[in-house]
């Protein structure tokens, strides 16, 4: 048998390496006619998304991203930016290794209520409390790997304090960091059920959060039906469940969504719908409306319990 | 304590990858499956590639369709090597580098089956010197019109001859065709960089 190895061995030597690299790119835009009850607008964006990979000689993969936006939605920060080259992924046979100054917690799993995109949701009052952990992301390590037929992802966030992202202050200062987070999820299937649930933590010098979340998902009714359920202490304590699903009718896409939250002593809930039809070569339309009740965020002139938004977008 | 929570850390990891199993691209697609491709909760999107990856999914028509996104790499090896346009190939499912390295890769051995048309490549039986009663051949299907790193598959086949009957040695050589299929690559790049000059 050993010789048999040695011949294979010997057909396969002197040889054999090279990097193979990859550049893939993918953009959208969208226009979109926005409204809350009498406060109406346009929305406008567009996004260019580059991914950039190559192999090494022992066939490990390694990658990184950045992208270039204009917002159609975010109204607080700006809406023009240059994101991505915060992390890089190293992969090779079932295992993924994530480094960088934004790796992300695995919270929110179990947040599968909501159906609609960021721009239907413009100058919504929202639901008051939703569950949550401080900070979810920051200069860490995130392992992903295959174990006893499930799919499991470590999470170790040792900087998560906020200045990173958003002007870059102490960027990878892990020694001198005040707030960390770890998280754990797994992704099975059971039967015809796909299950997921994550668990995150969050700890600084203030309060200590963790939240827990589970969501299932399974093929019902020509569609496909969503659940999840979260919890969270610390900073934002109570629980939160959603209920999504999403079906084909025709060539449209259909889905509607569900959630309610009781954080806090405040209880709200939202409702989802949206609908959109592809028109071909990457173009569809649109609509798509949010409702929410109980105890919601301020009501204001220019804003409302209910939102909608029409439009196209185009993905290239 | 930092010290001892990464020691623990380091060791789940440590753990973790030992006990690895398929591949990470195999995994996420039976996710896909399950999730989608842009709810896949493994895939850790980033919020712009999941609003990109959303606007794309609604403009797909099939729930099955490809979401990955477009490859400027494979888009100029296409363009530069002609695929589509006649210039040689019989058939638009082989991709002429691929097969070309494949060609070169396999020079130092007899071919029994060479067929350009179907992309499918075996060697004769290759016995070692010394020792007449172990063989090996290689299969070698190129599988794709794109030059990409997976559209070439290699196998290698070994036997045992015992009391004169020859019989499976029942291994699989994953290492080995790993190399065998990254050698074709780069011979194969050898094409792709002449053509571009």
């Amino acid at each position: 048998m050993k010789k048999l190895s040695l011949l294979v061995s010997a057909l396969t030597a002197g040889i054999f390496t090279t990097a193979q690299a990859d550049i893939s790119v993918s953009g959208s835009s969208v226009i979109a006619y926005q409204s809350a009850d009498s406060n109406n607008n346009s929305a406008h964006g567009g996004s260019v998304s580059f991914g950039l990979s190559t192999t090494t000689d022992s066939g490990m993969t390694v990658s990184t991203g950045a992208g270039i936006t204009l917002s159609a939605s975010d109204t607080t920060s700006p809406a023009k930016a240059i994101s991505g080259f915060q992390n890089i992924t190293f992969a090779t046979g079932g295992t993924s290794i994530t480094l960088g100054n934004d790796v992300g917690l695995p919270d929110g799993v179990g947040d599968v209520g909501g159906a609609v995109g960021s721009i239907a949701i413009i100058n919504n009052n929202g639901m008051s409390k939703t569950v949550g952990i401080t900070d979810d992301e920051g200069t860490g390590v995130s392992v992903t790997t295959s174990f006893g037929g499930a799919t499991v992802g470590v999470y170790y966030v040792a900087d998560a304090s906020s200045e990173v992202h958003t002007t870059g202050t102490n960027a990878g200062d892990i020694d001198g960091a005040t707030d960390t987070g770890t998280g754990l999820k797994v992704s099975t299937t059971m039967g015809d059920l796909g299950v997921t649930v994550g668990y995150a933590t969050h700890t600084d010098t203030g309060i200590d959060d963790t939240e827990t979340g589970i969501a299932v998902t399974y093929a019902a009714m020509g569609g496909t039906l969503t659940a999840g359920y979260e919890t969270s202490t610390g900073a934002k304590d109570g629980n939160q469940f959603g209920l999504k699903y999403a079906m084909s009718l025709d060539a449209a896409s259909v889905t509607i969504g569900y959630s309610s939250a009781d954080v806090d002593s405040k209880s709200g809930n939202q409702t989802d719908v949206a609908v959109s039809y592809p028109m071909g070569g990457g173009m569809s339309i649109f609509a798509e409306m949010r409702t929410v009740a109980g105890d919601t965020g301020t009501d204001t002139s220019s804003t409302s319990n209910s939102t909608m938004a029409i439009g196209t977008s185009i993905a290239f | 304590m930092r010290k001892i929570k990464l020691f623990i850390f380091a060791s789940i990891f440590s753990l973790l990858i030992s006990s690895c199993q398929g591949t990470r691209e195999q995994e996420l697609k039976k996710l896909d499956k399950l999730w989608g491709y842009c709810d896949n909760p493994h895939r850790e999107l980033n919020e712009l590639e999941y609003t990109t990856c959303k606007r794309k999914e609604m403009s797909k028509r099939a729930k099955d369709a490809n979401m990955e996104p477009f490859s400027i790499t494979d888009f100029l090896e296409k363009v530069n090597s002609g695929v589509g346009s006649g210039t040689g190939f019989a058939n638009n499912s082989v991709n002429p580098y691929l097969w070309q390295g494949s060609i070169d890769v396999t020079s130092a051995y007899n071919l029994k089956i060479a067929d350009a048309t179907g992309g499918y490549i075996q060697t004769e039986w290759i016995y070692e010197k010394n020792s007449s009663n172990k063989r090996c051949m290689i299969k070698i299907q190129i599988v794709s019109a794109e030059y990409v790193s997976t559209g070439v598959k290699s196998n290698f086949i070994c036997e045992n001859k015992i009391q004169e009957i020859w019989s499976s040695d029942g291994k699989t050589y994953l290492d080995e065709q790993k190399m065998l299929t990254l050698k074709i690559l780069e011979a194969s790049q050898q094409y792709s960089s002449s053509a571009l000059n």
